[in-house]
Parts: structure tokens; C-alpha cells; sequence
């Protein structure tokens, strides 16, 4: 035990340290602009310090440094993944600044967990951002409260429209009009080279169906007596209506809902997938229980699951992590005849908010957000796929397992576009969440669901 | 002799129960500390090894870069000084009148005033919500109060909410009427008004229950969560709760920076408590709690 | 010579209206500011979430008043009643043991015992740890795989559950919490209580030939009776209020295991936007809050706390 007086001493010295190195880090309030953080590269501080970012009455930045000449400014919000948050501030905005120095960002870069939270009080606020990158089901939720416009016009003077693949600019389709252009991020099935050497598989090559996938989850778990500390598959008992997804839809479910939101799980593709995962779960004991919202990442991401269904965007992280272990396959089929490897398609949305005071600005962001350069950096800084044809080759040949991730994207599925989203998504998360425990059976689990959902719509 | 092996028997059962809760108590304190300090290769898979075999107490260093703590301090720092002074201000000066002076309906106007102990303040903030967002000609409404963010997402929203509290005036109020009438007719003599009365005489005597409401403020305001998180939307708002749940997503798999940033948004909190505590407790005792 | 003026000045000067609001009329002032923003920020908001809960009020779109609905809809929605229950146990079991615990804790403090400080320190430290640092660091000891608790569970053989993700132990292991905080704050008040009991008392009771536990039982509890009954009333009422530990450590997961009322009013109000509906809960909650108050005034120790010189 220390003495009060070695502690107040240690601790007060401690503190001093740290007041002394948060002023030196960052900046004051008053000048937002001043000091980048010491590990950033310099930038053009006007873009991206994020005190400059609407701070209504509370704090008003100096002007930047050079007025030159009349300045417009544009407000972007966009949902992201830690990677993406620091390839849009360190490199794509500051960029973008360079090529459009009249053009002011403010930007507001928001963690997926607290994204859709803020964005809707700005937008109920009338204070909604001009540039928007939305979550992939948000959207529904974002048109439907009539947050978005419709970006036929501004698409209409992009030259290059036919390089696009044809998903990524007709996912966010609603009622005939295009609303954003996805940068997609497909969740074919992944998996650890180094786990799978370990277990003496080979590899490069992955369970092609259900049976394989059974015998490759119990081969590959690590098991302490019967706790699981390494899953074999990731199976997120939380929050997991994604993976649910990516094995339902190799079973023949076309999808969790349909374009009105209407359930459609309630059916026996689910049903059969659910007692599959629950044999995974129980009878061979081969899943630890993870949260694909949680704070702390899931199992795959942190190396506790030895396969799984991850986003795409996370393959940086994971690279960077562990290098070279990352492995690509298409989704095991179910064992039924006939049935598919259809991958889940998510991804962000760039779109234009309800409310754009200069259009002009605005369509040249969200035009360079989604030009050949910047969907490369979203690529190459996070793991997004290109939805550019003329960039195909490039992408099939830059890394060994992107020839795999194209082959799982001719035959993808995302979500519908409906306005009750959100909640049609809590509710079969909650109702997954009562299968997977084994609180109900998955007949009964998906009935209430099904109800639950169909509530949702008036 | 007997006796005195009874009485070191029943000593050292009671310093094993008293020894064995403060370990209780302190071990997550000693997790977070330990985790802080480790380099990211020990993090995993590595059984029991509480202490780090190499400490790295870069890692504070490092964490601290990682986001715009600086500025989530700041925020903190402001929002939590302005209401804690305030509020003292504005609960010692209600609980006095309360306490002391004579006004036709004084007791009632108390009274009712106590509803507020029972109020969760989670159940109003939707309408305070509300009400922020339609301050007129703040954050881009118009004189209706419409076509904008009001308050919201500014210190103002943080902070007026907090100004005064109903229990700290109750408080205040079990604190002041404890002293003897006499104290008041003096001073009356002499020709002081109530302001003067509570400023040259009570406010002087008022240190224990000052300090104990600053703590119990002070704690409060820099740990709250809930309010911050709706009433706040971009990062330059942030206070560092928020800071720090956002810091956990960032950094979801870097658990030791994670814990390093959790030591440093509480630590300020437990420098000020190993100050004041002597108050703190005082403080409880002389506010007409004590048995 | 000024007094005399003054006091001529009131003697002479007060109308009838000055005359009824008593003699010290400036009181009003003195608590202006602090009713006003009580009046404002407080009060009226919990008029208007009344007023909200009887609409079907979203932050878009149109909206009508639709009477009692909301509360008659809230009684068929599983996930409110799963709130309210896990909300009850939380409340209830984090009180609990840390009242009870708290006064034996402070009543073997005030032996003669070294270290009086270290010991209240440290059983005070938690409660100054914000809910979401605290929270974060029990993400980690519960990791199901690979955090502290199972890693020493394992080590002695004991089995290890999956906490968070075991709708069985999720709500235990979030009481955990919840007693870990509130203990010492409870501890620290009975102790300032216990230290404001005479000792005499306890001398004459040993005179009497009565045992410590007896004397345990028969002074202390009755004597702190008033303590109980005041931390009784915080402890509920921060009970009810659950939220931060929930939202940062399971948002309200496994299968609702650990969804709370106020957990509920967020993601209804602030996630769905169904602000209407949302108030309803918000209603609920102020009078299950209020009604469990008054009740303990009604049964507990009455008007002690709040008895008017």
C-alpha cells in the first residue's frame, strides 16, 4: 500500500503528464485547425480535424487559413469501420480538398453503433447532411422517413455509368429511382490458412457443403475441456442475423424479407437452416459465443474462430493483424439438391441527404466518392470490392484470394429496401437470439417473428 | 489470556472478511491497470498472468493519440466545472431559504420540489430532447423554434438541465436548519437581508455539505452517459464516456490501449476523491443522515 | 441610526400583498433560480412526456392522439415485459446484498480496526468509476473464452459459464456489477452513520451481558433504521434507472435476457423513433418509481428523512 501522500504525488505527476500530452496532441477549442495529431501525416487541416466538423453555437471555427476566393461547403456523414474512418480523413477527403479547393468538407465520420442514432437527429433537426454514406438496410429506414433524394439527375452527368457494375447502382433502388451507389462488401465464407494447416487441411480450399463444413468445425475447434476457446465456425449468438443469412440463403431462402418487409423466414429453408446451426452449436460444440455488434469485435476478427462469415471491409484489419492467413471461399451449400452458393451483400451507400443546399458541390463529392481512385482506396485501406468493371482485372490480380471474392459476387444477395428496417431487424435478431438458446424451437421462434414483423407494417 | 486469544481470533476473521472484499473490490482495478501496461503479444492466450512480464507504458501515450481526447477532456472538464459550481451556487442559496427563511408557502413550494428526488431523469429526455432541438433561434431554428437543432449538440444542452437538483437543495436544507435560531436573530438585529445573512454567516459554515455536494456532482457529471449520448452528435461534442465508448469500437481488438484510456478518464475522479474523501464523509454525516 | 430606518421603512411601508407573503419575501428570489430551472427542465418535461404518451408522436411524419393506446399496446409487447422483469430483479438484487452487505461491512469498520482508510478507500473506489470504464473492464473479465474469470475457473476446475452470452448468467453477471459499485457507496453512509451512534450505548448493552451479534441486532439495525430507509429509496431508484451497464455490455442481449425499462425507452424513442410510445414506458416508469417511493415512506421509517424542524 502506498502512503497517501506517494500516491497523491504519483498520481498528480500522472495526471500532469497526460493534461501536458493532450495538449500538445490536440487541438484547443477555440482553434480547431491548429495542431494534427503527432502520428498523422500533415494534411490539409481544414478537411478533416474533426472540431471543425457542425458545431451549432458551441464552438465556431476560425476561418481556414487561405480564403481563397468564395468558399461552398459540404456536409458529409457517413457510417464507418474503424479502417474507413481513417483512409476517408487521412487520405480520400484531404485529396478531394487538394482537386476542389473551393469545396469545404465538414465531415462527421460515425461508428456504425452510433450512426443511424445521430444522423436522424440531424436529419429531424433540418440540419441533415448533404453527402450521406448509409448503412445497407438504413437506407430503407433513411427513405422512408424521406431523408434522402433521388440521385437520377446528378448520375445522369457521370460520363462513365457503364463502368459500374450493375448491383451498385441498382441496390439502392426505390419505387424506380435510384437513391445511392453501393460500395459493396460481400460476405463469402472465410477462413485461417495458418488454423487450417494446423488441423493438416489444405489451405486453399474450403468446405463446400454443410456435411464438410461439420466435419471441418469439429476438426478445427479448440476445445478446454468442453469450453470452446477457438470456435471452428463463427456463428455470432448475438446479433446474428448476417451469418443466419449467408447459410439460409445457401439453403434456397431467397431472403430474410421481401421489398415491402414482409417476413419471409417463417419458412421450412430457415427452419432446416436453423436446426443446421443448432447442430453446430450443440451437438458438436464447435461455436463460441460472439456479438457481431459488440464493442470488442467478433470471434473471426480477433482470431477465436477458426472460419466465418466476415465482412469484407474487416479483410484489412485482419491482414494487418495477422498476415497472409486469411483464406476466401464461396458459402457451403446446404446438402439439399440443388442448392446455391449465394453470398450476403452488404456494404455502404453514398447518397445525397433531402436537404442539399449546393448541388453542385454536393454531386462532385459523392461523384468522387465513387470514382475509379477512391473506390480503389475503399478496396485497398478496408477490403470493399470494386464495383467497377474496368478495375476487375486490376482486383482479381492484386491479391491471391480476390479472384474467389469475384466469383462469390456472381452470385450475390443484399437485403431489400424497406422503410421498417431497423425494427424488422431487431425483431429476428431478438427471436434468433431465443432459437440459438434454445428457448424456442425454431418453428415457434420464427411464427412470433413472422407476427412481430408483419406488426411492423400498418 | 483466554479472552485476549478470543479477541485475536475474531480480529483475524474480521481482517480476512475486510482483506477478502477488498481484493474483490480492486481486482478490476488491477486488471485494467495490469492490461493497460501490456504489449499487445500478451493479450492473448496467455492464462493467468495478471502482471505484464514487459511493461509498455507507451501505451498511454498511444491511446491518447489515437483519438481527439484532448478535446473530449475539454468537453468534460467544462461541462462538469460550469454545472458543479453553478449548481452549488444555486442549491446552497435555495436550500437556505428553504431552511431559514419565512415566505408563505415555503413548505409547500419544498415540497413539491422534492418530486424531482423521484424522477429518473432517463424519463424525461425525450421531451427535454424535444424541447432543446426547439429552442428558438439557436443551432438554425427561427423565432419558432422550428427548421433546426436548437440546443442540441451544444454545451448549452449538457449543461442547463444540471444546474440544480432536487436533492442537493434537500440536502442543503437538512444541512442549514440544523443551526440554532440564535445564529439568525443576531444577525437580523444588525440589519442583514437574507442575502447578506446567507453569505456573511451561512455560506461560511456551509463547507462539509458544499464539499459533499461537489463530490456527489461532480462524480455524476463526469460520468454520465446517457444524457451526452443523445444530446450530443459529432465528435468535437463528445465527453469522455463517450469518448470512450466510441474509442472501445474503434479499438475493439487492442484491449491494453482500451484499458489505458479507461485508466485516464477515471483517473481524475480518484485523485479528487483520495482529496476529499475526509469532506465526502463528513459531508454525509452533518447532512442529517447520521443514525 | 440605519436600522432604525430600516426597520421604520418595513414597519411602515408593507402592503397587504407584502404582508401576506411573510417577512422574508425576497426567499422567492433566493430560490428563483433554482425552481426555475427545476420548473423548466424537470417538471414541465415530465407534463410533456405525459402529453407525448397519449400520442402517437414520431420525430417524422404525421401524428394524432390515440388516447391509452400506447400503455394497453405496451402490456402486449414481450419486450417491454421482459424489461420490466429484468429491470425488477436487477433493481432488487443489486440492493439487496449491497444494504446488507454494506452494513456489516461498515459495522465490523467500526472496531477498533487499522487501516480504517485503506479498507474504506478501497470498497469506496468503485462507485467513483464511471459505468461504461467499469463496464469495459467486465466485458473483459467475462469473456466467455479467453477473460480473467473462466481463465481462473478453469484453472481451479470450477465450470465455466458463458456470462453475457448465457441468458441464465447475463443478468447475475451484470449484478455483479451493479453490487460491486453500490457497495461501498452503501458502506461509507452506514459507516457515517454507525460513527454518529453513541458508544455508550453499546457499552451498557455489554454490561446487560448481550452479545455482539445480539447487539448487532437489536442497536445497530434499529438505530440506522432511518440510513436504510433513505438508501433503500437512492438504491431503487438508481436500480430503475439501469442503463449505461447495458448499453456498452450486452444491449440487452441474449434474447432480451437483459433488456431494461430505460433500455427500451432508448431504443424505442432514440433508435425507432416511435417517441410516442416510448414516453408511454417513460410514464410507466416514473410511476412504478414513485409508487415503490411512497410506499416506502408509508411503511418504511415514516417522515423520518424528511420531518420539518
Amino acid at each position: 500500500m502506498l502512503t497517501r501522500r506517494a500516491f497523491l504525488v504519483r498520481s498528480l505527476s500522472l495526471t500532469g503528464a497526460v493534461a501536458l500530452l493532450a495538449a500538445c496532441g490536440t487541438p484547443p477549442a477555440a482553434s480547431p485547425t491548429a495542431a494534427p495529431k503527432a502520428t498523422d501525416a500533415p494534411k490539409p487541416a481544414a478537411t478533416t480535424a474533426p472540431a471543425a466538423t457542425a458545431a451549432p453555437a458551441a464552438t465556431q471555427a476560425p476561418a481556414a487559413a487561405k480564403p481563397s476566393g468564395p468558399q461552398v461547403t459540404v456536409t458529409f456523414w457517413s457510417g464507418v469501420d474503424p479502417p474507413v474512418k481513417k483512409f476517408l480523413e487521412e487520405d480520400l477527403l484531404p485529396r478531394f480538398q487538394k482537386e476542389n479547393p473551393d469545396i469545404k468538407v465538414e465531415a462527421t465520420l460515425l461508428l456504425w453503433m452510433e450512426f443511424f442514432q445521430k444522423v436522424s437527429v440531424a436529419f429531424t433537426g433540418g440540419i441533415g447532411p448533404e453527402v450521406v454514406g448509409s448503412g445497407y438496410g438504413q437506407l430503407g429506414s433513411m427513405i422512408g422517413n424521406k431523408w434522402m433524394q433521388p440521385i437520377d439527375d446528378a448520375l445522369k452527368t457521370w460520363t462513365d455509368l457503364a463502368d459500374f457494375d450493375g448491383p451498385a447502382l441498382d441496390s439502392g433502388k426505390k419505387d424506380g429511382k435510384r437513391y445511392a451507389v453501393l460500395v459493396p462488401g460481400v460476405r463469402p465464407f472465410n477462413y485461417r490458412k495458418d488454423y487450417y494447416k494446423e488441423a493438416g487441411y489444405d489451405p486453399e480450399k474450403s468446405p463446400k457443403d454443410w456435411g464438410e463444413l461439420r466435419t471441418y468445425s469439429k476438426k478445427l475447434v479448440k476445445l478446454d475441456r468442453d469450453k470452446v476457446t477457438r470456435g471452428g465456425m463463427e456463428i455470432p449468438l448475438k446479433n446474428g442475423e448476417q451469418t443466419f443469412a449467408s447459410f439460409a440463403f445457401c439453403n434456397g431462402l431467397k431472403n430474410l424479407w421481401d421489398e415491402a418487409g414482409m417476413p419471409l423466414f417463417d419458412s421450412p429453408e430457415a427452419r432446416e437452416t436453423a436446426d443446421y446451426i443448432l447442430k453446430l452449436m450443440y451437438e458438436d460444440n464447435v461455436v463460441i459465443p460472439s456479438d457481431q455488434q459488440g464493442v470488442t469485435g467478433t470471434a473471426f476478427q480477433n482470431g477465436l474462430a477458426a472460419q466465418g462469415y466476415l465482412q469484407s471491409q474487416l479483410y484489412a484489419a485482419v491482414e494487418k493483424a495477422s498476415p497472409g492467413v486469411l483464406g476466401v471461399g464461396l458459402p457451403p451449400a446446404s446438402t439439399k439438391q440443388g442448392s446455391k452458393q449465394t453470398s450476403l451483400v452488404l456494404g455502404t451507400f453514398y447518397g445525397l441527404g433531402s436537404k442539399v443546399k449546393n448541388m453542385d458541390a454536393a454531386a462532385k463529392l459523392l461523384k468522387f466518392l465513387c470514382s475509379p481512385d477512391s473506390l480503389w482506396t475503399h478496396y485497398a485501406q478496408a477490403g470493399f470490392q470494386v464495383p467497377r468493371k474496368s478495375l476487375k482485372d486490376r482486383f482479381a490480380k492484386d491479391k491471391p484470394y480476390n479472384a474467389m471474392v469475384n466469383k462469390s459476387m456472381e452470385d450475390m444477395q443484399g437485403w431489400p429496401i424497406f422503410p421498417t428496417f431497423l425494427e424488422a431487424r431487431q425483431v429476428i435478431v431478438t427471436h434468433l437470439e431465443a432459437i440459438y438458446l434454445k428457448q424456442r424451437t425454431p418453428q415457434e421462434g420464427f411464427k412470433l417473428a413472422a407476427e412481430d414483423t408483419k406488426k411492423l407494417i400498418k | 489470556m483466554v479472552a485476549r486469544l478470543a479477541r485475536d481470533r475474531t480480529d483475524l476473521l474480521v481482517y480476512a472478511i475486510l482483506i477478502f472484499f477488498a481484493v474483490l473490490m480492486l481486482v478490476p482495478f488491477a486488471v485494467a491497470v495490469f492490461t493497460s501496461l501490456k504489449p499487445k503479444e500478451e493479450l492473448l492466450f496467455s492464462g493467468i498472468n495478471l502482471l505484464p512480464s514487459n511493461p509498455r507504458p507507451y501505451n498511454y501515450v498511444e491511446a491518447m493519440q489515437a483519438a481527439d481526447w484532448g478535446r473530449y477532456f475539454l468537453n468534460s472538464t467544462f461541462v462538469t466545472v460550469t454545472c458543479v459550481v453553478i449548481s452549488l451556487l444555486f442549491n446552497s442559496v435555495a436550500g437556505f431559504s428553504f431552511a431559514r427563511l419565512h415566505f408563505r408557502g415555503r413548505d409547500f413550494l419544498f415540497f413539491f420540489m422534492l418530486i424531482g428526488i423521484m424522477i429518473p431523469p432517463q424519463a424525461i429526455i425525450i421531451p427535454q430532447f424535444l424541447m432543446f432541438r426547439a429552442v428558438p433561434l439557436a443551432g438554425g431554428n427561427d423565432i419558432a423554434g422550428q427548421g433546426g437543432i436548437g440546443w442540441l449538440n451544444t454545451y448549452w444542452a449538457l449543461i442547463m438541465p444540471w444546474l440544480a437538483g432536487s436533492f442537493g437543495i434537500f440536502l442543503c436544507r437538512q444541512y442549514y436548519i440544523n443551526f440554532p435560531t440564535e445564529l439568525d436573530e443576531a444577525a437580523r438585529l444588525d440589519g442583514c437581508g437574507p442575502l447578506r445573512l446567507f453569505l456573511d454567516i451561512y455560506l461560511p459554515l456551509s463547507g462539509p455539505v458544499l464539499a459533499a455536494l461537489a463530490i456527489l456532482k461532480t462524480v455524476f457529471m463526469w460520468n454520465d452517459f446517457f444524457y451526452p449520448l443523445i444530446m450530443t452528435t459529432t465528435d468535437n461534442m463528445r465527453t469522455v464516456q463517450l469518448g470512450l465508448q466510441v474509442f472501445a469500437g474503434e479499438y475493439m481488438t487492442d484491449w491494453n490501449l482500451l484499458m489505458a484510456a479507461q485508466v485516464l478518464v477515471t483517473l481524475p475522479l480518484i485523485v479528487m476523491f483520495f482529496f476529499l474523501q475526509r469532506y465526502f464523509v463528513e459531508g454525509i454525516v452533518t447532512t442529517g443522515l447520521k443514525g | 441610526m440605519a436600522i432604525a430606518a430600516k426597520r421604520a421603512r418595513r414597519g411602515a411601508e408593507p402592503g397587504r400583498l407584502r404582508r401576506w407573503l411573510g417577512p422574508d419575501a425576497s426567499g422567492y428570489l433566493l430560490i428563483a433560480p433554482a425552481y426555475v430551472t427545476y420548473v423548466i427542465f424537470i417538471l414541465a418535461p415530465v407534463f410533456a412526456v405525459g402529453v407525448l404518451s397519449l400520442t402517437s408522436y414520431r420525430l417524422v411524419g404525421t401524428w394524432e392522439w390515440i388516447g391509452l393506446d400506447n400503455f394497453t399496446s405496451m402490456w402486449n409487447d414481450h419486450n417491454y415485459i421482459s424489461a420490466l422483469k429484468n429491470t425488477a430483479v436487477y433493481a432488487f438484487f443489486t440492493l439487496m446484498p449491497s444494504l446488507s452487505l454494506g452494513l456489516v461491512l461498515a459495522a465490523v469498520l467500526t472496531r477498533q480496526i487499522r487501516g480504517l482508510s485503506f479498507f474504506r478507500q478501497s470498497y469506496y473506489l468503485p462507485n467513483v468509476v464511471s459505468t461504461v470504464a467499469a463496464a469495459v473492464t467486465w466485458l473483459w473479465i467475462f469473456d466467455p473464452g479467453n477473460g480473467f474469470l473462466n481463465r481462473i475457473l478453469g484453472a481451479v476446475g470450477l465450470p465455466r459459464p458463458d456470462w453475457l452470452y448465457d441468458p441464465n448468467t447475463a443478468l447475475p453477471a451484470l449484478i455483479v456489477v451493479g453490487v460491486w459499485k453500490m457497495l461501498g457507496y452503501n458502506m461509507v453512509i452506514y459507516l457515517a452513520a454507525l460513527q454518529g451512534i453513541p458508544r455508550e450505548i453499546y457499552e451498557a448493552a455489554r454490561v446487560d451481558g448481550a452479545k455482539e451479534r445480539e447487539a448487532f441486532w437489536h442497536i445497530t439495525i434499529p438505530l440506522v433504521q432511518p440510513t436504510t430507509f433513505f438508501l433503500l429509496i437512492m438504491g431503487f431508484i438508481n436500480g430503475f434507472q439501469v442503463f449505461d451497464q447495458i448499453y456498452v455490455m450486452t444491449s440487452g442481449g441474449p434474447a432480451n435476457a437483459t433488456t431494461t425499462l430505460v433500455h427500451q425507452i432508448y431504443l424505442n424513442a432514440f433508435f425507432f423513433h416511435h417517441l410516442g410510445y416510448a414516453s408511454a414506458e417513460s410514464v410507466f416508469l416514473m410511476i412504478v418509481v414513485a409508487f415503490v417511493t411512497l410506499a416506502n415512506f408509508r411503511y418504511g421509517q415514516q417522515g423520518k428523512l424528511m420531518e420539518v424542524s
